[in-house]
């Protein structure tokens, strides 16, 4: 495809990639942050896609367009899922509604219960410092060789190889989680449906 | 003997007046950003500047024709179906604007623009704007891939041709289930939440033998990439994945031996899979051919039955699948009149009304040009080559290209092969909307957990075993890819 | 273990929509509350009233002859039914003897309203069951050749006033038994065409099958008539349980379906089917039994009196039993009416059918038992 030189010269150069890496990057985080921050846990499902949908253009971005296309179609729908649960277990109407109070929660406590009770409002602050410090070091004390050789255009064809060759034993142990995690659901809505029949058969 | 043949020609004439008012611009406009401006732009000695507005533009054609196709073809889209459905009940459909209701929908269109736009009250003002966005989206950029296909991979839409085409449409068409979910939820009305939830779980379901069924095909074909899967049918209707992925090609190409017609040089697949053996001599007799294709003799035979068989059922499963994708009835439980009112769209009106309505109409375009990609050849003649040479056409082309020549050398306006590739994909892929509208005179509504019902029970073990039987037939027939 | 953690259940809200009165699909105005879990109807209740024109007390402040005219807007479907409940009691109350002829005229048109009543239901229950643009035009073909009948006999394609008190009110011309033959002939192909199309249609035995099943104790509790009593097994039909008119006269069945546990909406389906070609089976005896003579023994004038007392007559209409009380005390004005309307009744059992059915069967449940809303209302 010849006639496009100079707009793939543009477009390849390392300017132009480190400018859609620091724009789809700050996106994706601040829409991350955004997940945590709204108060409306719908809008942060809604959100969360598209928080997925930035690290799949860091993928495109990376040549692998198969991996991005699969976080987009996997996660679209899953979180979509997960927003119809939300929906589900949630009304959608008092949330909109509560009011917020901080402050005097824990004044009807003693002391030692008001302790443990900071503490545990503090647990998750503490484990997501501690991982993301955690994870920083192990990023930073590795040392990065750039590759140098061209990535395979049809990169389809090699992931399929090493899912069956190379990786297949986590491949299929991966398929059996999910296998196990489909018969687990099944049977709880199962246990579930024939309920109403038992309580039918007592009334 | 037919009563209403009146109304028939009516609405043939409509069609052939539409599809001439659709793709004249279309094709008028990707012609001018696409050939004539970087024409004039590069002519003499181009600056940078210049050859890269001009390449600017040449990229942007795929991008611009699709967006110039898809409000004219919802319009036309909207009256076809009207008059159709029109047709099937023993009506008359819209007839009063403009001649014979020619232009019925473009006032409709007129008048959803310049109604007022409501936002209810406690609605999420800026989810319930987004959402028609991101439902009409991924119906543009999911069509792009298509163009390279549907156009035999003309130079033009090159740029849309991705090694994971079928992938990237699925991946684009498994958006939009977000955006009904968020209309639906963002409303603020029961219904219309609903109607989302219903969507939801609607689309999830059916898009497992969806996908199945597309995957199969593409494992027939060897291949993601669509512009791949078209060229692999070419040559007429033995070649299209509907007659069992290429288990008749090799009667096809025994048929252009006994007829000695010179076509394309047999390639043998032991000779493209191993390269260091010797090269076997080609075939000449028809035993000989039918052998080659089919080497284990009766087997290979019913096993190319079973594959033709598999193939309409993927047929079938793909547009029970894409009903289901789409909401259209029988499936169109988020929007289903009689119990939700309106469903998902029941708050919307105006613009975005308009644009949710546009892009459902879309999305049965884009859902049945796949199904012309992956099943019936794209813009592949239906007509095998040996018959078509039998045919005397010659003197029609060569007239035809005395008077096009200067158009097609001077100004590159017309392809001669775009063009029939075109035509033949119009005329598939509003068959298989013409088919869409008659399962919607003709069928009611499922019930929500009877559609959940036929899609985990019936579909998805249908799919699977389809799967199955194809990877097993295969290996007893050569066959595309 | 599983049943420990499943027995308990999980906590959802209950949620109450109001389907109506401005709701698509419920034929008029009509609201229902219900209450939903998940998708499921736990309670239903018919409010209704929103369509109230008091014909009732109307009644009582106009002549016998206006109010006539203005009875056939009671149950706009099937008007000759409500004429004829209104002019078998006057007539009842009056001691005037109606002309044979008269009779037969007004058998033949109730019966070709019937038709068209339960035409429009099939075509409007098609609606109800999602089958949006396909099916319901073709009932729609021939009820428009029905109407136009009407049209020629009476003046009005739905109000007609055709039935008075005393006989009726115009002798058609010959050539329209001509053609009321002719579509009496056609006419059971026509259904037959219907039946292809429904009654085996997977999907439509998916959505009624089973569906709003009316055992016949509640039926009979709630004073559920017509079709939808006998699609649970009763076979009460005014027309041969308590003849009328010349229906003794005349050979016919009357449909119902016996099963122990009551009839769903696919037997109301079907019984109606079987009513529209046995009401064909009538009109066509009717035609061949016509005798000439006399069309109306009592003057059509505006100050038409009924004589004293009190007068009570009922007809089957489509939807049931139609039944018209009335005390006259010799005025020109009638002294009181009450209507016994079926479709009151019918709608009444709506709510008992709902429960523990999805938001899908409301509609496919509503529209089996064919209720007419200004029939309820009044």
């Amino acid at each position: 495809m010849d006639q496009y030189m100079i707009l793939k010269d543009y477009v390849s150069s390392a300017d132009a990639e480190t400018a859609l890496f620091y724009v789809i990057a700050i996106l994706a985080i601040s829409l991350s942050v955004g997940v945590i921050s709204d108060r409306n846990i719908i809008r942060s499902g809604f959100i969360l896609i598209g928080v997925f949908g930035a690290i799949s253009g860091l993928f495109l971005m990376l040549q692998a367009q198969f991996l991005a296309l699969a976080q987009v179609m996997i996660y679209a729908v899953g979180i979509t899922l997960v927003v119809v649960i939300a929906l589900m277990l949630t009304n959608p109407r008092s949330e909109r509604e509560a009011v917020i109070t901080e402050g005097d929660e824990f004044s009807q406590e003693t002391g030692a219960v008001q302790f443990i009770q900071r503490l545990q409002q503090g647990t998750p602050a503490f484990v997501a410092v501690f991982s993301f410090f955690t994870i920083y070091l192990a990023i930073r004390s590795e040392s990065w060789t750039p590759v140098t050789e061209k990535v395979s255009t049809d990169n389809v064809k090699v992931l399929g190889e090493a899912l069956t060759t190379v990786y297949s034993l986590p491949f299929e142990f991966a398929s059996v989680l999910l296998l196990a995690a489909l018969i687990g659901a099944i049977m709880l809505a199962k246990a579930e449906k024939r309920q109403p029949a038992i309580e039918s058969a007592e009334d | 003997m037919i009563p209403n043949a009146p109304e028939i020609g009516k609405l043939l004439f409509i069609i052939c007046f539409w599809i001439c008012a659709i793709f004249l611009p279309v094709w008028l406009v990707s012609w001018a950003v696409g050939v004539l401006l970087p024409m004039l732009l590069e002519q003499g000695s181009p600056s940078m500047a210049m050859t890269a507005t001009a390449e600017t533009l040449r990229a942007l054609t795929p991008i611009i024709s699709v967006m110039v196709f898809i409000p004219i073809n919802a319009m036309f889209m909207v009256l076809y179906e009207r008059r159709a459905l029109a047709l099937f009940t023993v009506r008359l459909g819209p007839n009063r604007v403009g001649p014979d209701g020619l232009l019925q929908t473009a006032a409709d269109a007129v008048k959803l623009l310049f109604k007022e736009d409501i936002t209810p009250r406690g609605a999420d003002a800026f989810m319930f704007t987004l959402a028609p966005i991101i439902f009409f989206a991924p119906s543009i950029f999911g069509a792009l891939p298509l163009l390279a296909a549907i156009t035999n991979n003309h130079s033009l839409y090159q740029i849309t041709n991705l090694p994971t085409g079928i992938f990237y449409i699925l991946a684009a068409a498994s958006l939009p289930v977000v955006a009904l979910v968020m209309a639906g939820w963002s409303s603020n009305n029961k219904y219309s939440l609903v109607g989302g939830l219903r969507a939801a779980a609607q689309a999830i379901s059916y898009e497992i033998p969806l996908v199945l069924s597309l995957v199969t095909v593409c494992l027939m074909a060897g291949s993601l990439d669509v512009v791949k899967i078209a060229q692999q049918q070419d040559g007429g209707i033995l070649n299209w994945n509907i007659a069992g992925g290429g288990a008749l090609r090799g009667l096809d190409k025994a048929i252009q031996t006994k007829l000695g017609v010179e076509t394309t040089p047999l390639i043998t697949p032991q000779q493209s899979s191993d390269p260091t053996e010797t090269p076997v001599a080609a075939p000449t007799t028809f035993e000989e051919v039918i052998h080659q294709y089919y080497p284990f003799e009766f087997l290979s035979y019913i096993s190319a039955g079973v594959l033709i068989f598999c193939s309409f059922i993927l047929l079938g499963l793909y547009l029970t699948g894409a009903c289901a994708e789409i909401n259209r009835i029988p499936f169109d439980l988020p929007e289903a009149e009689s119990e939700l009112v309106s469903g998902y769209n029941t708050e919307y009106s105006g613009i975005k009304f308009a644009i949710f309505f546009l892009a459902e109409f879309t999305n049965l375009f884009i859902v049945s040009s796949i199904a012309t990609v992956m099943f019936l050849g794209g813009g592949d003649n239906p007509i095998p080559q040996w018959l078509l040479n039998k045919m005397p056409l010659e003197p029609i082309q060569k007239s035809l290209g005395a008077i096009l020549s200067p158009f097609i050398n001077g100004l590159h306006l017309i392809d001669p092969d775009t063009f029939w590739a075109a035509f033949w994909v119009i005329f598939k892929v509003y068959t298989f909307v013409f088919i869409a509208i008659l399962i919607r005179g003709t069928l009611p509504r499922f019930r929500i957990d009877q559609l959940m019902d036929f899609g985990w029970k019936r579909l998805v073990p249908l799919s699977l075993i389809a799967f199955l039987v194809v990877v097993f037939a295969r290996v007893l027939v050569v066959c595309h890819g | 273990m599983v049943s420990d953690t499943t027995s308990r259940p999980l906590k959802t809200d209950e949620m109450i929509i109001n389907m109506g009165p401005q709701h698509p699909a419920t034929h008029g105005v009509l609201r229902m509350v219900l209450t939903l879990d998940g998708e499921i109807v736990t309670h239903a209740e018919a409010v209704i009233g929103h369509l109230h024109r008091a014909q009732e007390w109307q009644g009582q402040n106009r002549t016998w002859f206006q109010y006539q005219a203005l009875i056939d807007r009671v149950d706009y479907l099937s008007g000759m039914f409500t004429s004829w409940a209104l002019a078998r009691s006057a007539e009842v109350l009056d001691g005037c003897e109606v002309p044979e002829r008269a009779e037969f005229l007004r058998v033949i048109v109730s019966e070709m309203n019937r038709i068209t009543s339960h035409l429009l239901w099939l075509g409007t229950y098609l609606i109800d069951l999602g089958a949006m643009f396909g099916f319901p035009f073709y009932p729609f073909r021939e009820r428009e050749k029905l109407l136009d009948l009407f049209e020629e006999i009476a003046g009005q394609r739905m109000m007609f006033n055709y039935i008075r008190i005393g006989g009726v009110q115009r002798d058609p011309k010959p050539d329209w038994f001509t053609r009321l033959r002719a579509f009496t002939k056609e006419f059971p192909d026509r259904v037959d065409e219907y039946e292809a199309i429904v009654t085996e249609n997977p999907i439509f035995l998916k959505r009624t099958k089973g569906i709003g099943i009316l055992p016949l104790e509640l039926a009979m509790d709630y004073g559920v008539t017509g079709p939808s009593l006998r699609a649970s097994g009763n076979n009460l039909d005014l027309r041969k349980t308590k003849p009328y008119s010349i229906y003794p006269k005349l050979e016919f069945k009357v449909h119902t379906l016996d099963k122990p546990e009551g009839g769903d909406t696919w037997d109301r389906y079907i019984l109606r089917i079987r009513e529209l070609r046995e009401s064909t089976e009538i009109i066509k005896q009717c035609l061949d039994m016509i005798p000439e003579g006399p069309i109306m023994n009592k003057k059509q004038i505006a100050g038409m009196r009924v004589k004293a007392g009190e007068g009570f007559s009922a007809v089957e209409s489509p939807r049931g039993t139609l039944g018209c009380y009335i005390i006259s005390d010799g005025s020109d004005k009638p002294f009181r009416f009450r209507w016994r309307n079926p479709s009151f009744c019918n709608l009444a059992v709506v709510g008992e059918m709902l429960v523990g059915s999805p938001i899908a069967d409301i509609m496919a449940i509503f529209g089996s038992v064919d209720v007419i809303l200004p029939d309820v209302d009044r």
